[in-house]
């Protein structure tokens, strides 16, 4: 245990690519976390996926002792790893709360970004001192002057106080050391006071059940101890503490101001979730720490095995990724064109698409995964609410009295002179216009009410092209609206396609059934007969489109008696057409059922 | 049928997979053989069959361990000492071609010494068929006279194109020139059953073109024609061309309609469309290439060369060095032993018989 003025808990904020996890990498390594033969790059990191799309996607957490050279004293200096991307944004937020400082790190050559901004802000509400850092200063590229100046704008405080850095090379990370002792307050909290612990993460394990990152904001926590988690109500004994190194190591103790483990024979993640609080069930603290909700599911899709025996796998592989994730939602749905699968519900765009890449990278399951859709609130003229996770369950237009769909507060900030662009985009997307307000002399931010069906359609790709990259955003759920919407069906010689049904709005079924219908043409193969794709509204087919049949095959030669290796490259397309559905007697790739998604408007 | 009992012994010695592959039952039925050449002067651009540029010691080499790979696999496929010479008259071989690399490129008297240590060592008077692929630049009347005495009765030219920029385009080293004077040569020294190997599909290469080819050739008197499509086969330069987009090769739409045109040219003509890329006149097909098709057994010898017998396919070692090491150590140079069952075997026959005009009968399919 490490007396309380000689801890300092901080995180380090960057755009993507700006160097945090190198400068993560190094710190350890100053601090003696890491044993040199150990060292990998971005150590943080440890999914193959987080390495390799630069993105932290769970939160880390490590303990590093430090024996600091100005005053000779050992300091506990705990590094809280965040995950970077709006899906995760309330992760990102509890993560911060567990610190009393972050690590601003902006890259010398592209400077200031969109996100560098939202980090700070996000850095600001929860109280943190930042420490600027400029990384890769190493580089010809490299501009530190100028991005020094445009971190000054936006936060403030005296030039010099910027920290120079390569991560690469190791130049000047020792001053971040100091400067993480001598500027980032030590925790507050009392000792004895009653336990308040904020859960910042966890994961399962499958010999010791769900552990707990936490923060001990008050009191005392020893193993042993009856916990009483508050959002879920439940009680648990402590059987082990620890602190976060590379590995976990026990210790008999948490106290205020610590960041640490726990292993409480926990068995369902769901019961301890992200924002929750712990306290002791014996004297529990009055008021839980503020900041929890949970984590709802906002966008839905149906996930289908491209082989249909892998049903069960699937089934199976969910479970174990739900094990670590509470916010992944699955039941079992079929479709007509698909087959048997999981109608799976995701926090947002990339919570999905990382979930489909683990099933195939860690499960080896290929997957076809529908459009992505919101849930709908259908109002029958019965009076019955229905609601809705999948287009094509929607009952008939005659049963409907109305239907609402989720609107979300979005916030947009961005310099100012993307403006126009930005609104034209917002008007596009059925966006309505709440306020302006200035952040700095040259960035405002914009406040809208929007459709989330419309910022789940490559909304936020759009933003990012307008703006140059600048432009950030932000948003929760609001409330349900009513909409006049319908059902778009497509239909493949004749046959409807469930998987393909869309939900959109009145005004624009004419504009997505060309659309769908022009992008589908692109996508099908030719196939050795005629194949026509209509898109429709009941009964009325709105667009139409033909492919052509395909005329020459395999006319490629065959002799020298290697039939071997010619039924090899057959077997092998017909592997390819694995990944195909067939719907009657055309073959659909997995990518036309994200066809909408690449739909330009 | 001939049913032959090996010795012991000579299961003791068997080093390579190939004798697992031939000996599961002692049946003997084999018709059909290829002999692969490995030379050529120079590499073509899109071809992806072994083969390495000629030298003198190398062909001697290669003629030597071919040599012993013939004497070897007969002695093993016929026990002499124990079955007796008159039984062996029992087999019919139909066939033999030889395809390369340029099997023209060896001196033509290698290639009586080829024909008759295959006649010799699997006990045949005389091949139905007896193919050899020429390249218009190495053949002479000379050569062509040998390979009539030697038994050969069918010559297969490399024409390619007549188009000089296609020629180059391809890496041929011949010209329309020695590609017209080549078909000459071959009727002139006596050969009636003349083919010639045509590819469309070439970049810029119009559909006239193509039937302007066809027309030149078929007036000369050739009687059949593999008309194939230019492939980017894997590991070659144009692979590479295809990849880097150096090269563009056209549509499916744009060949199916060369191919349907030059169909059409063939079907005026008289030719038959007896396999997907062959066209013939009536008696002219290849009988070597059908049985491919229809699933006859044959063996291969050289390197790269392809077998199938019973339900084993298998082929030599793609290299010329390990070839001569292996059968130099009295071993066999197969490789790659694969065994046959139904479902490949049907796979097999619904591939194939496909490419054929006749195509097959459900009851044929279901005898499987």
């Amino acid at each position: 245990m490490t007396i309380q003025k000689n801890i300092r808990n901080f995180s380090i904020i960057a755009h993507i690519d700006h160097g945090k996890s190198t400068l993560a990498d190094r710190l350890l390594e100053l601090t003696g976390a890491v044993p040199q033969d150990k060292m990998v790059e971005q150590i943080l990191d440890d999914m193959e996926l987080e390495r390799e799309r630069g993105i932290t996607i769970k939160a880390h957490a490590v303990k590093m002792d430090y024996k600091n050279p100005a005053d000779g004293k050992t300091y506990e200096l705990n590094l809280i790893d965040t995950p970077g991307h709006v899906d995760f944004s309330y992760e990102v937020s509890r993560s911060l709360a567990a610190c009393e400082g972050a690590i601003l790190v902006v890259d010398a050559s592209q400077g200031v970004e969109a996100q560098t901004v939202s980090n700070i802000y996000l850095a600001l509400e929860n109280d943190l001192e930042i420490i600027p850092v400029i990384n890769k200063i190493d580089l010809p590229t490299a501009r530190p002057d100028d991005v020094a100046e445009q971190i000054v704008e936006i936060l403030g405080g005296d030039i010099d106080d910027i920290i120079k850095i390569s991560a690469r090379s190791g130049e000047n990370v020792e001053k971040v050391l100091s400067a993480i002792i001598e500027k980032i307050p030590p925790p507050k909290g009392s000792a004895d006071a009653p336990l308040r612990a904020l859960i910042f993460d966890s994961f399962y394990d499958k010999y010791r059940g769900v552990v707990l990152y936490v923060r001990i904001v008050d009191g005392t926590l020893k193993v042993g101890d009856k916990i009483l988690l508050f959002a879920s109500n439940m009680e648990f004994e402590v059987d082990e503490l620890g602190y976060l190194k590379l590995e976990l190591e026990r210790c008999s103790e948490l106290t205020a101001g610590e960041v640490g483990y726990i292993m409480a024979n926990i068995k369902d993640i769901r019961k301890a979730r992200v924002g929750d609080t712990v306290t002791l069930s014996k004297s529990p603290a009055k008021e839980p720490l503020p900041g929890y909700h949970e984590a709802k599911p906002m966008v839905f899709s149906g996930f289908y095995p491209s082989n249909p025996d892998e049903f069960e796998d699937l089934r199976s592989a969910l479970q174990k990724l739900q094990l670590n994730d509470a916010s992944l939602h699955f039941e079992p749905e079929s479709s007509a064109a698909l087959g048997f699968g999981f109608r799976c519900g995701f926090l947002g765009m990339l919570h999905m698409e990382i979930t489909q890449e683990r099933l195939f990278r860690e499960f080896g399951l290929n997957l076809i995964a529908t459009v992505p859709n919101v849930k709908y609130a259908v109002y029958l003229s019965d009076g019955e609410v229905l609601w809705i996770e999948r287009p094509s369950d929607l009952p008939e237009p005659t049963k409907i009295d109305h239907i609402e769909e989720p609107i979300v507060s979005a916030e947009i900030i961005t310099p100012h002179e993307f403006i126009g662009g930005i609104m034209e985009l917002v008007k596009n997307r059925r966006g309505e216009y709440i306020a302006t307000e200035y952040v700095d002399p040259n960035r405002v931010m914009l406040k809208l009410h929007i459709p989330l069906a419309e910022i789940i359609f490559d909304f936020f790709d759009k933003l990012k092209t307008i703006s140059r990259g600048y432009a950030s955003l932000d948003y929760e759920f609001l409330e349900y609206r009513p909409a006049d919407l319908i059902k778009l069906d497509v239909l493949v010689n004749g046959d409807m396609v469930d998987a393909l049904s869309m939900i959109v709005h009145s005004e624009e079924t004419y504009f997505w059934g060309q659309k769908i219908v022009s992008k589908l043409k692109e996508l099908i193969p030719r196939q050795l007969f005629e194949v026509i794709i209509q898109a429709s509204i009941g009964k009325r087919v709105i667009s139409r489109a033909r492919i052509a049949p395909l005329r020459k095959d395999v006319t490629a030669k065959c002799y020298g008696g290697d039939i071997t290796r010619k039924r090899k490259l057959l077997e092998k397309q017909k592997a390819g057409k694995k990944r195909m559905k067939m719907v009657g007697s055309v073959e659909i790739p997995q990518e036309a059922f994200f066809a909408v998604l690449k739909i330009e408007r | 049928m001939l049913k032959i009992h090996l010795p012991e012994t000579i299961f003791k010695n068997f080093i390579s997979n190939l004798d697992f592959c031939i000996f599961a039952d002692n049946n003997i039925d084999m018709n059909h053989f290829y002999i692969h050449i490995p030379f050529c002067r120079k590499k073509c651009n899109y071809c992806a069959f072994y083969s390495i540029r000629y030298d003198e010691t190398s062909a001697k080499r290669f003629l030597d361990s071919l040599l012993k790979e013939i004497s070897t696999t007969g002695s093993r496929f016929f026990d002499k000492s124990q079955e007796g010479k008159d039984k062996l008259d029992t087999v019919h071989a139909k066939t033999i071609f030889f395809g390369g690399g340029t099997p023209s490129i060896l001196d033509a008297n290698d290639i009586s010494k080829i024909i008759s240590a295959i006649e010799k060592n699997f006990g045949v008077e005389k091949f139905d068929e007896a193919t050899i692929e020429c390249n218009p630049e190495s053949i002479s009347l000379k050569k062509l006279l040998i390979y009539r005495k030697s038994g050969i009765n069918r010559i297969s030219i490399g024409i390619q194109s007549l188009g000089e920029k296609f020629l180059k385009f391809l890496g041929r080293i011949h010209t329309k020139e020695d590609a017209l004077s080549s078909l000459d040569t071959a009727f002139e020294s006596g050969f009636d059953n003349v083919s010639a190997d045509l590819i469309f599909g070439i970049p810029e290469q119009t559909k006239e073109d193509i039937l302007r080819d066809i027309d030149e050739i078929i007036s000369r008197g050739v009687r059949h024609i593999s008309l194939y499509s230019l492939t980017p086969e894997r590991n070659t330069p144009l692979e590479k061309m295809v990849a880097t987009g150096r090269v563009k090769l056209p549509s499916s739409d744009e060949l199916a309609e060369i191919y349907y045109a030059a169909a059409e040219f063939f079907k005026k003509a008289g030719f038959r469309n007896y396999e997907v890329s062959n066209f013939a006149l009536p008696e002219y097909e290849c009988l070597h290439n059908l049985a491919y098709w229809l699933g006859d057994y044959y063996l291969g010898f050289g390197p790269a060369a392809h077998s199938f017998y019973e339900d084993k396919r298998w082929h030599n070692i793609n290299s010329l060095e390990e070839y001569v090491e292996r059968l130099t150590n009295g071993a066999l140079p197969s490789t790659d032993c694969e065994t046959i069952g139904y479902k490949e075997k049907f796979e097999e026959f619904i591939m194939i018989r496909l490419r054929l005009a006749d195509g097959f009968s459900i009851k044929e399919a279901a005898e499987i």
